[in-house]
């Protein structure tokens, strides 16, 4: 068999056979043109192993898709933020970042008793909140003349001022039903500052009998809460820790001290 | 150690690239060399056996290498040696024979007194002519995207693929109009070609190769038709 030589390399030449096939073989100082009759094919490394390894990339990004998509489950589990009221019960609701409501507990007996087959699941915060509330008067735990101590743990202002505002209808709707006096607790950090205190005060005017009633000539006006500032984290930039004082001790006093028989 | 990283990368990738061992093998030529002139202790000639030997077995380091072998050049180095001491050996067994390269003391080498009846300036007109055709046929190649080092992975090796090829090429010879369209269009007319699916199908697969072969059917390549004249006639070679 003769070789015809078509390229030339350092290492190799490529040839062509009579049989019409094109080969490499190792070049030993050929020149295109020339026809040779020995020639040595050039050696080959095996081909790489296929099996686990060819898909290795597909496992790797598998694995990177798992570790984000658990990191994601993890990071939703994680609570964010809380609301704590305490009535007698006191109980705590956690949402996580997404502002989803991931668990109440009952932070004493009663708060227990009073969560005990509630389902929060799906719900947003400020509907658990009420549903809570409606629990509570039904099992007697929320009446007349009481005090809702309502506690915002969280470091995100903008977080508390939404659900300050979305609780607003419940709180309305219990000043409705209830005198009950309501107090707002914003705790930034370790530090607790105290919100202006907001007291939903019933039209002295019912009795017992007029409870459910509602008479829009004698309904009470809610004193408006004090805005919480977005940007608002610490104690001093609260623009309402100094209002509230004035807000109870004046505007307060003058807008409805006519409807308090002190 | 920098060093060491470097020349591990560039092994790793010529064990599969026989493009990259070629610029490798360029890159360490000194080394070879003078792992060469070592053994021998003279100077290394570009054309010396030793040398080819010692390039070879440089690719063969390429490709047997690895970490456990210590460094690569180490090894390369046993290798190279290695192959040199069985060539010599070889050589050896033919120690009484008088070499044909051997030089006399005017620098002429034996061959070349030897007449054999052969006509050294036809045989040199004649490679420049095979040179000229080689040239031709790859720039013409190149128009169809084709290059000797694609024929290599397109020669068929099937009996029944080569038969089917020639059978393309004793058509193409009836009916010199496919030649024609095939140099206008630049396209292969498969169509023309081929007789059923199948066939097609086997053809897709070579057609670099059968591109290949019908431009050599064209005019301007005679020398290269006379090595490979068994195939076009419908035979095979010896």
């Amino acid at each position: 068999m003769r070789y015809l030589i078509l390229e030339v390399h350092t290492l190799y030449a490529i040839a062509l056979d009579q049989d019409g096939t094109f080969i490499k073989i190792y070049n030993k100082d050929y020149q295109v043109g020339m026809e040779v009759e020995s020639i040595e094919l050039i050696k080959e490394a095996a081909p790489k192993k296929k099996g686990l390894r060819s898909i290795y990339p597909l496992i790797a990004v598998f694995a990177v898709f798992i570790f984000f998509f658990a990191f994601d489950i993890y990071m939703d589990s994680i609570v964010t933020d809380s609301l704590l009221f305490r009535i007698n019960p006191s109980v705590k609701i956690d949402v996580n970042r997404d502002d989803d409501v991931i668990g109440i507990s009952g932070l004493n007996d009663d708060g227990a008793y009073l969560i005990d087959g509630y389902d929060y699941d799906g719900k947003d915060i400020d509907i658990v909140f009420d549903e809570l509330m409606d629990r509570a008067i039904d099992l007697g735990y929320l009446y007349q003349g009481q005090t809702i101590a309502i506690e915002f743990a969280s470091n995100d202002a903008t977080w508390i001022k939404e659900k300050r505002e979305a609780i607003d209808d419940t709180l309305i709707h219990l000043k409705d039903d209830l005198e009950v006096k309501i107090t707002i607790t914003d705790q930034s950090g370790h530090e607790e500052i105290i919100m202006p205190e907001i007291v939903i005060e019933s039209d002295s005017s019912y009795d017992d009998d007029d409870y459910g009633d509602i008479d829009d000539a004698t309904t009470p006006q809610v004193t408006p809460a004090p805005t919480i500032s977005p940007d608002t984290t610490k104690d001093s930039e609260y623009e309402y820790s100094d209002a509230s004082s004035n807000y109870a001790d004046s505007q307060y006093d003058e807008e409805n001290s006519s409807n308090y028989d002190d | 150690m920098q060093d060491e990283h470097q020349i591990l990368k560039k092994v790793s990738q010529a064990r599969y690239d026989l493009e990259a061992a070629d610029v490798l093998i360029r890159e360490y030529l000194p080394f070879i060399k003078s792992e060469v002139s070592k053994y021998t202790g003279t100077y290394t000639n570009e054309s010396s056996d030793e040398l080819q030997i010692a390039m070879i077995a440089f690719h063969e380091a390429i490709l047997s290498y690895d970490r456990d072998r210590g460094t690569f050049l180490h090894y390369a180095q046993m290798i190279i040696r290695s192959r040199l001491i069985d060539h010599d050996r070889k050589e050896a067994r033919h120690k009484d024979h008088i070499s044909l390269d051997k030089e006399n003391e005017e620098g002429d080498q034996l061959i070349d007194m030897i007449t054999d009846g052969r006509d050294k300036t036809d045989e040199h007109m004649r490679l420049l002519a095979t040179q000229a055709e080689i040239s031709e046929l790859s720039k013409v190649l190149e128009t169809f995207g084709v290059s000797f080092k694609d024929l290599t992975t397109s020669s068929p090796k099937q009996e029944r693929t080569k038969a089917l090829i020639q059978k393309m090429i004793a058509k193409a010879k009836e009916d010199p109009s496919i030649l024609d369209d095939l140099l206008i269009s630049k396209k292969l007319p498969i169509q023309r070609l081929t007789l059923d699916k199948n066939e097609r199908k086997v053809l897709e697969r070579h057609r670099k190769y059968l591109v290949t072969m019908l431009v050599i059917l064209t005019n301007g390549y005679e020398i290269i038709r006379g090595h490979l004249w068994r195939v076009l006639k419908g035979g095979t070679a010896v």
